[in-house]
């Protein structure tokens, strides 16, 4: 069944359609959410709120791209519960080192808790996105999009680890410049 | 900011780059040959990509007196799951009538793998014609093969991506091959590698009280590497050796690059030209030429035909070239400047299980037929007159725990034919070993 009828039958409140979404996507947007939480049990039950989630939004939304639509929907979930989760300690896990990396980005700034939008904020990354090289963008976003491992990106791409490491590096300091010369860090 | 909120800006990154991002590079190794779809689709499709990070997906149950290939049976209903899906196959009436060789009690019954790619998209190609999707593969429909070997495959990737089977040794002594064959001095060349540092050495040297006395894991180096002014060599994880020049070398005049070109005259000119100049750093006495090219969709939502070029040995025997085209190649990335990237593929053969019986293509197809295949594909099968083209292949990546071969059908997928004519061709598994071996031979077996 292709993305459009499955999101049809949204669109009728049939409730095969969230079977169909399980059957097409259950295991991408497991990867998703094992990356952030490494936990089957967590991953299970985030995957199943996904499902929940866009059968309350379709309708009235009918998504364009509906993988990535899913994939948005369970890794926004699977933060959240990553967050609830370790709220008083450090997180572990892959997300544990993503996260690191990110604040990499932001770390010694002096404006760490300045308000701002996090609407423009996300603009201003994608903005940051399209400045890059094909490969930089694709190897950032499965890094800190999909959190995945640097070993399996370097696979992904065939690359050595050491390869991607150093591209990582680079692009977070071109996310650091960006967001320096954009007011979000001074 | 908080790091937090950076990750969760990060989740409104556009769409079309998060499709870009499963766009895979140019290995052609066919359980890792992935190449662009169109931008409407996922993109791209893969054998093997992530079983590591599928902890849910169920182990098959070892099987005392059979060889466990793989980890996923489709044939019981508890081992249906939320990866692999058996969909609903229509009854047909044609049946295999091929007469099974007599059963050799001396062949280990194999299990099939089929390791998900973590529903990345699916396996296929784009072409105006499937004449376009020609790699040079020498296995014809007319030969007549009763028997191929299946190997043992000593060099498994473990949970951390590591191949603790290759050492250290092995991996230098193939850089200072290479490097020879580059006409470097090799007594000179300082090696480095990724492993743990001389501080940390010396650290476990003291604990343990000697440096031959530190556990051998604790001092293993994914890649090592060297580098002489614009050439660095590297050795990885499994053995593949990869020489970098940058900047790239330069080509004679009047040829032009492999990656981005349409041109299919210039392409081949090209790769003639790197054949009969390369032949001996490949280490290569007859080498053919693997030249693939199928077509991306661009921004621009227009088509552009992109090549990725092979060598392989050649040989007289019929087996030795199928064993030669899908393992131990040599691939060149050439760009519009010069020969960027020369890799060697290696796979370690030294450990076969035994010859085992194969189908024809003909019985197959009719397998095909069936549903008894394997596929990324998200459509069922369309039916045979889609079918394309046949052809024998390998799986050959460290995932997997054996090398068999399989009938990859191309099929053309009506309902993804663009307005421009551009057809998609999706990938179909069919195993070439007879049945009889096979413990968990699929029923439509979508994964994805």
């Amino acid at each position: 069944m292709n993305d459009s009828q499955i999101i049809a039958l949204y669109w009728q409140r049939n409730e095969a359609a969230i079977a169909e979404t399980n059957q097409k996507y259950g295991a991408y947007c497991y990867s998703i959410a094992n990356n952030i939480l490494s936990n089957k049990e967590d991953s299970d039950e985030c995957v199943n709120d996904t499902w929940l989630r866009a059968w309350n939004v379709i309708p009235p939304q009918k998504p364009n791209a509906f993988r990535l639509f899913l994939a948005k929907i369970t890794r926004n979930l699977s933060f959240d519960k990553f967050k609830a989760k370790h709220a008083d300690k450090r997180g572990g896990g892959e997300l544990a080192l993503v996260l690191d990396e990110l604040e990499s980005c932001i770390s010694d700034s002096s404006d760490t808790e300045a308000e701002f939008s996090l609407k423009e904020l996300t603009e201003s990354i994608n903005s940051f996105l399209h400045t890059l090289s094909e490969r930089e963008c694709n190897i950032f976003l499965r890094r800190y999009f999909y959190a995945e491992s640097v070993a399996e990106i370097s696979i992904r791409y065939s690359l050595k680890d050491s390869n991607v490491q150093v591209i990582l590096s680079r692009t977070r300091k071109k996310l650091r410049e960006h967001l320096e010369k954009e007011g979000y860090i001074i | 900011m908080k790091k937090e909120q950076l990750f969760e800006a990060i989740n409104e990154a556009d769409d079309e780059l998060l499709e870009r991002t499963e766009k895979k590079t140019d290995r052609r190794n066919i359980w890792i040959k992935t190449l662009a779809i169109a931008a409407c689709f996922a993109i791209v499709a893969s054998f093997g990509i992530s079983y590591a990070l599928m902890p849910n997906l169920p182990k098959q149950p070892s099987l005392p007196e059979e060889t466990t290939i793989g980890t996923i049976a489709t044939d019981t209903p508890q081992v249906t799951n939320e990866i692999i899906q058996e969909t609903t196959v229509p009854p047909v009436t044609t049946i295999a009538t091929e007469k099974p060789q007599p059963y050799d009690d001396n062949l280990p019954k194999l299990t099939l793998e089929t390791d998900s790619s973590g529903g990345m998209g699916f396996q296929g190609y784009m072409a105006y014609d499937i004449s376009e999707l020609d790699a040079g593969n020498p296995w014809s429909e007319d030969w007549k093969l009763d028997k191929l070997p299946v190997y043992k495959n000593p060099w498994l990737f473990n949970s951390q991506f590591e191949i603790k089977a290759i050492s250290l040794e092995e991996k230098e002594n193939l850089l200072r091959e290479i490097a020879g064959r580059l006409g470097l001095d090799t007594e000179s060349l300082e090696i480095k590698n990724d492993g743990i540092n001389n501080e940390t050495i010396n650290y476990y040297e003291k604990k343990y009280g000697g440096r031959d006395k530190i556990p051998k894991d604790y001092l293993y180096a994914n890649t090592v590497w060297a580098e002489v002014d614009s050439i660095k060599i590297e050795v990885d994880r499994s053995l593949m050796a990869e020489i970098w020049f940058e900047p790239e070398k330069p080509l004679p005049d009047g040829y032009k690059g492999i990656m981005s070109n349409n041109e299919y005259n210039e392409v081949i000119k090209t790769a003639e030209y790197i054949k009969n100049e390369y032949k001996e750093l490949m280490g290569m006495k007859n080498p053919q030429i693997s030249l693939f090219g199928d077509y991306g969709i661009g921004q621009d939502d227009k088509a552009y035909r992109s090549f990725s070029l092979y060598f392989f040995e050649g040989a007289e025997d019929k087996t030795e070239q199928i064993i030669n085209y899908n393992f131990n190649t040599v691939s060149f990335a050439v760009s519009d400047e010069g020969i960027w990237i020369i890799r060697f593929w290696n796979s370690n053969l030294s450990d076969k299980v035994g010859d085992y019986p194969i189908i024809s293509a003909d019985t197959a197809k009719v397998l095909l037929q069936n549903g008894q295949y394997l596929t990324t594909v998200p459509e069922g099968f369309p039916g045979a007159e889609y079918v394309k083209k046949v052809e024998l292949v390998y799986q050959n990546t460290a995932r997997y725990s054996y090398f068999m071969p399989y009938y990859e059908f191309y099929v053309e997928l009506p309902s993804m034919e663009r307005a421009n004519g551009l057809k998609t061709y999706g990938i179909y598994y069919v195993p070439a070993i007879e049945e009889q071996y096979i413990t968990n031979m699929p029923k439509c077996l979508y994964f994805n």
